[in-house]
């Protein structure tokens, strides 16, 4: 099983190198024109153009009265170039109300409320010692720029919830790309359950990253951050390749929720997921699970494993 | 590994039954009736044909069906399309239209100069037509040609509520014909247009089966070498964009009818060899771009939206959503040719058949590889394009890219004086509204390029003559000789991520009217930071199209505007009134792509 490990990797450089590929472009001068490619016979005549008299003087031999049409125009004055008169946008500076307009009766609605459920993941789980079922997914409900949103996930083995949690969020889109999400955090399952305020952003980082970085702050100087970034690789139009990368930090050790101070676990993960349709998408994959420090000492004590190399199978659905 | 072609005979059944339609789908009238209307002006038997100055039209949900599934259109007396109106020009014509469905209707003359309550926008220029109510639309016909009228309520349009109308002019026409036939292109989906632009706002890219994929990028990096490959894909990741991204809804969900027809109902229209066959296209579809042509016949352009242009002689044109073009064909051989529309995307095509004999059919031609989009396309400066080789794209051999002949030695035609040049060229954008910055809009174009000779996405370099906007001239010139005294300049914005869409980075909602001055001219300058196309129409006054140094191009009411372009048109205010302007993708529209104007 540990053969997949340097998959994962290869892939996860390959993107590294994708992304470095284009920083070592970033450089921009007109030197980058002295691309074979780009060197273009701009000389070369436009048969478009050339074509278009002739082809046109031709069809009008054929229509009686059309020979003279080029004649017709009265003369007019050069016009002024673009961008030589007074600009403005044109508005009037008046509501559509002012002016008697109805946009109620439009029945346009711009900004409807839309909702969407998200399973990003519901799959099943076989770890070196446990198998589990897992869960990942989000809802939301609101308008363009304004969102109200649960995110939730978590485990649950030998018929129990392990760790788990739930967060209601109220997300505002600061930038084209970028939410703010500010709300509250429920972790429950194992040990005692544990509250948190959080604060984070979420949107798409350049080079198509789908990124979440929250902070948590909780009672008794408690503070905590997740991390998740993930990336669709299109194989074809169907078949998508998903690497992920997950991890969580902790300012104090939670003996009693397995948690030490620091960075207390990453998860890398590869699902590769088969659009049926755009809601449903089955999907297999692996994912790795590393503990750190004291949360590996906590894990290791309680004979479990600091570092778990998962399979996964599971569906992503949503509407 | 490349699924980015469609065959044009899906293997599977039902899909090739949902891309090809039902041969006999279309409208249900009555007790199982198949119905179609198949318009020939000049000949025989044409059973939706209303011509006259009095019409009653009927807005009523009738059962269609196109794929084999039984839904709900809106019609206009059962019909999808609705009837083709006959009007002439000098007439004052009386529609009486009644709403016999539940929800409020409304129809609007496209193209068509009248008072502006008379226009049918509701909540702008009427109330709407209630269920149950009938509304009365009186008006003089002003002009002459082909137009076309649709619902503007709602999302009736999606659902069928369009229509052709042909103006007989009062001066013969300066061409001669034997025949005459519309040819309306539409999109047709099952779906509830409601969930569509759900599924939009929820996944924008929900219908975009053409995506870059891992097997595009190998394709690529054999023609151009990895490190090429790989930093152009970089490059659109980096920007969140997608060179694909042509078509917000495809052929995944549409499937395209011309006259309200599938491709495997093949409507056809009638020729003797050596006639003249007058065609009426007409893009009356919600969100699709057509590419039009008849493998092995020339098309010879006479009016465009309507208005006589000087003939010109084409293979092929790209017809923008609400757009109309007026050709002459002359087939002199006995034997059938197809008229084939693709979808820009190409993912999928409306078909025809000319003939001399019903029942007969031309070959099919293959749906042409899909596009892929340029960095120019985007409106990105040549800075931005440092170290990029898109030779892999097909577009890039193109002459009509101005701004990359800058490698060479200095040039000094098109493209390096582009104020001035009447051919065009890149010119950088000066500014952008501080309202463009904000999370509604996600893209700000360096540079664009101003010229009309450039076929578009897609069609450059494709071997055939392919209409531009340079291409057409209206015939006798602008009817309002004034220069413009002023301008407004728009920038068509939107967020794709989010599909939100907005003129400046405002949606209309947020927005306020545009005030034109009763009387006077202006001109409208439109810059396409998105990197879609936006075919944008005024209503109730034309858009006479300048060419790139600002002179009288072509009129036009509705522009088709490409990304990385500027356009200009001049407008004389001369009817008071609340116009709509908007840009006529519905889902655009829908999704805040609309502006209203007050003439006062």
């Amino acid at each position: 099983m540990n053969k997949l490990k340097p998959l994962t990797q290869i892939l996860l450089c390959a993107q590294f190198l994708q992304v470095g590929a284009a920083f070592a472009q970033e450089p921009m001068s007109m030197s980058g024109m002295d691309m074979p490619g780009m060197d273009m016979p701009a000389s070369a005549p436009d048969a478009n153009t050339k074509k278009t008299d002739t082809d046109s003087m031709k069809s009008m031999d054929d229509m009686p009265g059309m020979e003279h049409t080029h004649n017709e125009q009265p003369p007019v004055q050069p016009s002024p170039p673009v961008g030589s008169l007074p600009s403005s946008d044109g508005s009037a500076g008046k509501s559509y109300h002012v002016e008697g307009m109805n946009m109620a009766a439009m029945e346009m609605d711009d900004d409807p409320l839309i909702a969407k459920f998200m399973l990003d993941k519901l799959e099943y789980v076989h770890g070196d010692l446990t198998d589990s079922m897992a869960w990942d997914g989000r809802f939301r409900l609101g308008h363009d720029l304004d969102k109200l949103w649960i995110r939730s996930e978590g485990e649950r083995a030998h018929g129990s919830t392990q760790s788990a949690d739930a967060e209601l969020l109220w997300g505002h889109t600061y930038a084209a790309y970028w939410d703010v999400v500010t709300g509250v955090r429920h972790d429950f399952g194992n040990g005692p359950s544990r509250d948190w305020a959080a604060l984070g952003i979420q949107g798409l980082a350049p080079y198509k990253f789908d990124v979440e970085a929250t902070a948590y702050a909780g009672p008794a100087g408690r503070a905590a951050m997740r991390l998740k970034t993930a990336y669709d690789l299109l194989l074809t139009q169907r078949l998508v390749l998903t690497p992920e990368i997950d991890a969580n930090l902790y300012s104090k050790d939670d003996p009693d929720r397995g948690i030490g101070a620091g960075l207390s676990d990453t998860s890398l993960g590869l699902r590769l997921r088969y659009e049926i349709r755009r809601e449903l998408a089955p999907y297999i994959g692996v994912n790795y699970v590393q503990k750190y420090g004291k949360t590996a000492d906590i894990a290791r004590t309680n004979n479990d494993s600091a570092h778990d190399l998962q399979l996964i199978a599971g569906v992503r659905i949503w509407f | 590994m490349n699924k980015t072609t469609l065959k044009n005979r899906p293997a599977n059944p039902a899909r090739r039954r949902f891309v090809e339609g039902l041969a006999a789908g279309g409208a249900l009238i009555g007790a199982g009736l198949w119905q179609n209307p198949a318009w020939a002006l000049d000949s025989p038997s044409q059973p939706a044909v209303l011509s006259g100055t009095d019409f009653a039209l009927d807005l009523v949900e009738s059962p269609v069906n196109f794929t084999g599934t039984t839904c709900m259109a809106t019609t206009v007396n059962g019909q999808v399309p609705a009837p083709l109106l006959r009007w002439r020009e000098g007439d004052r014509v009386t529609i009486r239209v009644t709403n016999r469905m539940r929800v409020s209707g409304s129809i609007h003359w496209h193209g068509i100069l009248l008072p502006s309550p008379m226009d049918g926008v509701p909540g702008l220029s009427f109330n709407g037509i209630a269920p149950g109510e009938t509304f009365v639309y009186q008006f003089d016909v002003r002009q002459a040609g082909t137009y076309w009228y649709h619902s503007h309520s709602h999302f009736q349009e999606q659902t069928g509520l369009y229509g052709p109308i042909v103006i007989e002019p009062r001066e013969p026409a300066p061409f001669t014909y034997d025949r005459d036939y519309v040819v309306m292109l539409s999109d047709w989906t099952d779906e509830d247009p409601d969930q569509v632009f759900r599924h939009l706002k929820q996944m924008s890219d929900y219908y975009n089966y053409v995506k870059p994929t891992v097997g595009d990028l190998i394709k690529d990096a054999r023609k151009e070498g990895w490190a090429n490959a790989l930093s152009t894909r970089a490059m659109w990741d980096k920007m969140r964009m997608s060179p694909r991204d042509l078509s917000d809804v495809s052929g995944a969900t549409y499937t395209f009818l011309t006259n309200g027809v599938t491709p495997a109902g093949n409507w056809t229209g009638l020729f003797k060899p050596g006639e003249k066959i007058r065609l009426r296209v007409i893009n009356g579809s919600s969100m699709t771009y057509f590419d039009v042509r008849i493998p092995g016949l020339k098309m010879t352009v006479v009016a465009a939206d309507g208005q006589y242009v000087h003939p010109v002689s084409v293979d092929e044109f790209r017809i923008g959503v609400a757009e109309i073009y007026d050709v002459i064909v002359e087939p002199t051989e006995d034997r059938a040719y197809t008229v084939f529309s693709q979808a820009l995307d190409r993912s999928g095509y409306a078909l025809a058949t000319l003939a001399p004999r019903i029942g007969m059919r031309a070959d099919v031609p293959e749906l042409d590889p899909v596009p892929v989009l340029s960095m120019a396309d985007m409106g990105m400066a040549m800075g931005d394009m440092a170290g990029m080789d898109m030779s892999g794209s097909d577009d890039m051999k193109t002459k009509d890219m101005p701004g990359m002949d800058m490698s060479g030695s200095a040039k000094t035609d098109a493209g390096m004086a582009p104020v001035a040049d009447a051919s065009g060229g890149d010119v950088p954008v000066l500014q952008h509204a501080a309202s463009e910055y904000g999370p509604s809009n996600s893209m700000r174009a360096d540079q664009v390029s101003t010229r009309l000779d450039d076929p578009g996405v897609g069609l450059r370099d494709n071997g055939r003559r392919v209409l531009t906007y340079a291409d057409l001239h209206t015939v006798g010139g602008a009817l309002d000789p004034r220069n413009p005294t002023r301008e407004i300049e728009l920038h068509l914005t939107g967020n794709m991520d989010r599909y939100m869409w907005s003129f400046n980075g405002i949606p209309y909602s947020q927005a306020e009217p545009i005030l034109f001055h009763y009387g006077e001219r202006l001109r409208i300058v439109l810059i396409n930071d998105t990197m879609m196309h936006h075919p944008i129409h005024l209503h109730g006054m034309w858009s006479e199209l300048e060419s790139p140094d600002g002179n009288f191009q072509v009129r036009k009411h509705t522009i088709s505007v490409a990304p990385g372009h500027r356009v200009s048109y001049r407008v004389s205010a001369d009817t008071r009134g609340n116009w709509a302007y908007h840009c006529h993708m519905l889902y655009h529209m829908e999704g805040g792509m609309f502006r209203t104007v007050v003439v006062a």
